[in-house]
């Protein structure tokens, strides 16, 4: 059976004294996941890593007292108790620590980690802070903003300090008919609960705080007792080993037959009806109250007009306070706070260049280009001609290929739609359109850097080129291009001498050009909706 | 597991609550309870069933109590679904004045009103405060109504906006909402020897768990009590374990059919009455419609089983 505890705030005392029962009455049931959200992650964390609970307890009404005084808050020193030789390698998986956006976190086996979880899962806005703690690069808030009381499964044995639907709660004198269900967590409408529900971010007296872990003790062994789950470490142990037996479907002569009547349980249940908290606990709250009524400071607070003055002076008591934390945390933050201002000034810079962008938003660019083709080499009666054509554009160079057998003056329309996307790993789509003859074009789209290439072509000098040197023009790799030659070298037509044509620089100059593609490199970015280029070429 | 495959099926919703007309009620506990019972009564008649397997679920779990002590022979099983009303408020006056003064007030001034006054209070944002204040009842029934998960919330409001008149009987009945004025334990041993009664509780409800067997044991030797436990379910053991619910109604109501003569059983059965199968598909598919828009309302109706 899984447990599952109740994010409650300073309620999370309930919890120990729920932890301390479990822990003496029934042990065996603490092999399967504990989740819990806010302070029920810290109580399963705790009952995990079997730390005393007693320490718990004490730095619950240790740092309730601390809070008293100083509003601020902070789940920070709760997690001090941790101890940090705790053997976290052996239960970090049996723990569910659950956080806004309904999900698990997900702790690796080192105490950092588990110190980030419970940190983010018990963030409470305006109260412990501003801005939600990280874990694992992610922001999270408070469990209980989502799903206070995680269900793991349907054997899930809920613990909540409000009474209503859980498997262990407290009962009420007088049971409501009507509920509130606030973040899966069924919460009764009744006075009592009223009064829990103020007490969850504003700790209570030690004296209350000790009845809520006895209260979470009394309701733990009811619990326990009803469902008959107090037993023997001997029944405890044979009805493991009957589990087991049933599981594998596995009949052997029982040598240790479970007896429901075992004296040992039943005296073990007879013990616990009479049971109290464990007396290093119990102490814990004997001192703490004891603290808080001994003196004559405490005498002098208690006192009926102290109150009232410590009422009437709230207003100014919180403004000095908050006035006091805002200023201990820029002490804190003082060595990093360099580099945290760069970071929100730059995640601020980037928000409002989107915010630009948005405003830029252009329509549809149709773009023409015509190019001139030289013929650099040509021969044979049959006129085959191979047309190498880049197109420029973002990060993209069109390679346009095709053959003709007709030397003639034709015009190409190449209609290129495709995806100006950053990481085309294949070539688009692409459609080409030859009008005059017969062609087949062979198109290739390479993803490359359009600047560069750009600055390249301006570098480019078409008598070099008449040279046939033009194999590194494009920054192509040599290999695309043999690639193509051979494609085309393939086809039936250039089975002749083949007239190579390379592109020179476009007729509409090269300013054009340049336009052109940097709109269309805008143009990509801003909505990268499918472009259109018509292609004419004209020899 | 269908719920009472082999029986008829009808759910009704006892006047003042949900569809059902709105009568005014009387102020006095034992006359509202007298007139609520005579509704079921009379509606009995009208339908001429001689003998049903009454199921009630909280405060209907009470007014079926209260009609087999009345009407024994109509009823030829009881079966309470975490019943409402069967304690008697204790009060222990030294926990009672550890609650805060601001705590108890908002407790005693809710008590004088209408329990459901918040939702008629906030007029046309009632079905949006019955959304966020309750956000696990569509949860539980989203295996019946698949996407259409608003209509729970949308019936509640719509049934609870009108006239309250059923709702200030059931005020009427309560000592401070949880308990009832005239609680059924008293009156236990009132019911009828030969009547059998199936108590069953959800594990996790607030409802008192031990009356049931405090039914037993205020119950003679011989007549028949069994009391169930589902386990993981709430209040509303029918939707939070539809499952197990109904394989224990089921089971209930054929144990009703087969071991139950040893209880010594004044009403002579009736024939059964042939039901022509398309008839059979009519009720169910009443009774599906009503059972999953009527049973969510905490004890505002009872449901009945005819054999």
């Amino acid at each position: 059976m899984n447990l599952s505890f109740a994010g409650c705030g300073f309620l999370g005392i309930y919890h120990v004294g729920v932890a301390v029962c479990f822990k003496k009455y029934a042990p065996h049931m603490l092999v399967e996941k504990i989740a819990g959200a806010s302070a029920g992650a810290v109580a399963a964390c705790c009952l995990l890593c079997d730390m005393p609970l007693g320490k718990l307890a004490l730095q619950v009404v240790c740092y309730s007292w601390d809070c008293t005084l100083m509003l601020t808050l902070h789940i920070g020193p709760i997690l001090n108790i941790c101890p940090a030789s705790c053997d976290i390698f052996d239960w970090w998986n049996k723990l569910a620590i659950h956080a806004t956006r309904n999900v698990t976190l997900v702790v690796k086996p080192v105490l950092i980690s588990l110190r980030q979880a419970l940190l983010a899962s018990a963030f409470v806005p305006f109260f412990s802070g501003f801005i939600p703690p990280k874990f694992h690069g992610v922001r999270y808030m408070d469990g209980g903003v989502s799903d206070n009381l995680p269900v793991l499964d349907e054997n899930t044995i809920t613990v909540s300090p409000f009474c209503g639907e859980s498997d262990i709660c407290p009962r009420d004198l007088s049971p409501q008919l009507f509920h509130m269900n606030f973040a899966n967590t069924s919460v009764e409408l009744s006075s009592q609960n009223f009064f829990r529900i103020m007490r969850i971010l504003f700790p209570p007296d030690p004296e209350i705080l000790s009845q809520m872990c006895q209260q979470g003790f009394d309701d733990a062994l009811r619990f326990l007792s009803k469902n008959n789950l107090i037993n023997c470490t001997k029944c405890v142990a044979v009805q493991s080993k009957l589990i087991v037996v049933q599981k594998e479907n596995y009949q052997h002569p029982d040598e240790d037959e479970f007896d429901p009547e075992c004296k040992e349980c039943i005296r073990h249940r007879e013990e616990a009806l009479v049971a109290n908290l464990p007396p290093t606990v119990k102490a814990i709250f004997q001192d703490a109250i004891d603290s808080a009524n001994k003196g004559f400071v405490n005498w002098v607070f208690k006192h009926r007009t102290m109150r009232l003055v410590s009422i009437v002076s709230l207003p100014y008591l919180i403004t000095v306070d908050f006035i006091y934390a805002v200023f201990n945390k820029f002490v804190q933050m003082a060595p990093v706070l360099g580099t945290n201002m760069k970071a929100v000034s730059r995640f601020l810079l980037e928000q409002v260049a989107i915010l630009l962008k948005r405003f830029n938003r252009t329509t549809n660019l149709t773009a023409n280009m015509i190019c001139r083709i030289a013929l650099t080499e040509y021969s044979s009666s049959k006129y085959n001609l191979r047309v190498t054509k880049y197109v420029l554009t973002n990060r993209k160079v069109i390679r346009s290929t095709f053959l003709t057998n007709e030397m003639a003056l034709f015009q190409m329309n190449v209609t290129e739609i495709f995806d100006v996307t950053e990481k085309g790993d294949l070539p688009p789509p692409s459609s080409a359109t030859l009008l005059d003859n017969e062609a087949e074009p062979l198109i290739t789209i390479k993803d490359e850097d359009w600047t560069t290439e750009y600055c390249e072509q301006e570098e480019y000098d078409p008598e070099a080129d008449e040279e046939g040197n033009n194999g590194g023009i494009f920054s192509d790799p040599e290999s695309e291009w043999m690639t193509n030659s051979s494609t085309s070298s393939s086809s039936p037509l250039s089975s002749h001498r083949s007239l190579t044509l390379t592109d020179l620089r476009p007729e509409s100059d090269q300013t054009g050009c340049q336009h052109n593609s940097r709109s269309q490199a805008h143009h990509s970015k801003v909505d990268r909706k499918r472009s259109t280029i018509s292609l004419n070429i004209s020899i | 597991m269908t719920f009472g495959v082999p029986f008829l099926i009808i759910a009704i919703t006892s006047s003042g609550f949900g569809r059902s007309s709105r009568p005014r009620f009387s102020t006095d506990p034992e006359t509202v309870e007298r007139q609520l019972v005579t509704s079921i009564e009379e509606w009995r008649k009208e339908l001429k069933l001689q003998e049903m397997i009454l199921l009630g679920h909280s405060f209907g779990g009470y007014l079926a109590f209260a009609y087999a002590i009345q009407y024994p022979d109509r009823v030829k099983h009881l079966i309470l679904a975490d019943p409402w009303g069967f304690p008697q408020k204790s009060i222990d006056p030294q926990k009672a004045s550890k609650i805060p003064l601001w705590a108890r007030m908002i407790g005693n001034l809710y008590k004088n009103f209408n329990p459901l006054w918040p939702v008629r209070f906030v007029g046309p944002l009632g079905q949006w405060v019955v959304e966020k204040m309750r956000p696990d009842l569509p949860k539980k029934f989203t295996p019946v109504l698949k996407e259409d998960s608003s209509a729970i919330t949308e019936y509640i409001f719509q049934c609870n906006v009108q006239a309250p008149s059923g709702e200030s009987a059931f005020h009427t009945l309560t000592e401070g909402l949880g308990y009832a004025k005239r609680p059924m334990l008293h009156r236990v041993d009132q019911l009828a020897a030969h009547v059998p009664v199936t108590v069953i509780y959800g594990s996790r409800s607030w409802v008192d768990n031990s009356s049931g067997d405090k039914i037993k044991e205020a119950r003679s030797q011989n007549s028949f009590v069994q009391v169930k436990s589902v386990t993981g379910a709430g209040h509303h053991v029918y939707a939070d374990r539809a499952d197990v619910f109904n394989k224990m109604v089921n089971d209930t109501c054929t144990l009703s059919d087969e071991k139950l003569d040893i209880v010594t059983t004044k009403a002579v059965k009736p024939p059964k009455e042939p039901q022509e199968p398309e008839e059979e598909v009519k009720e169910e598919e009443e009774r599906k419609k009503e059972e999953e828009k009527k049973k969510e309302e905490d004890g505002q109706h009872q449901q009945d089983k005819v054999t």
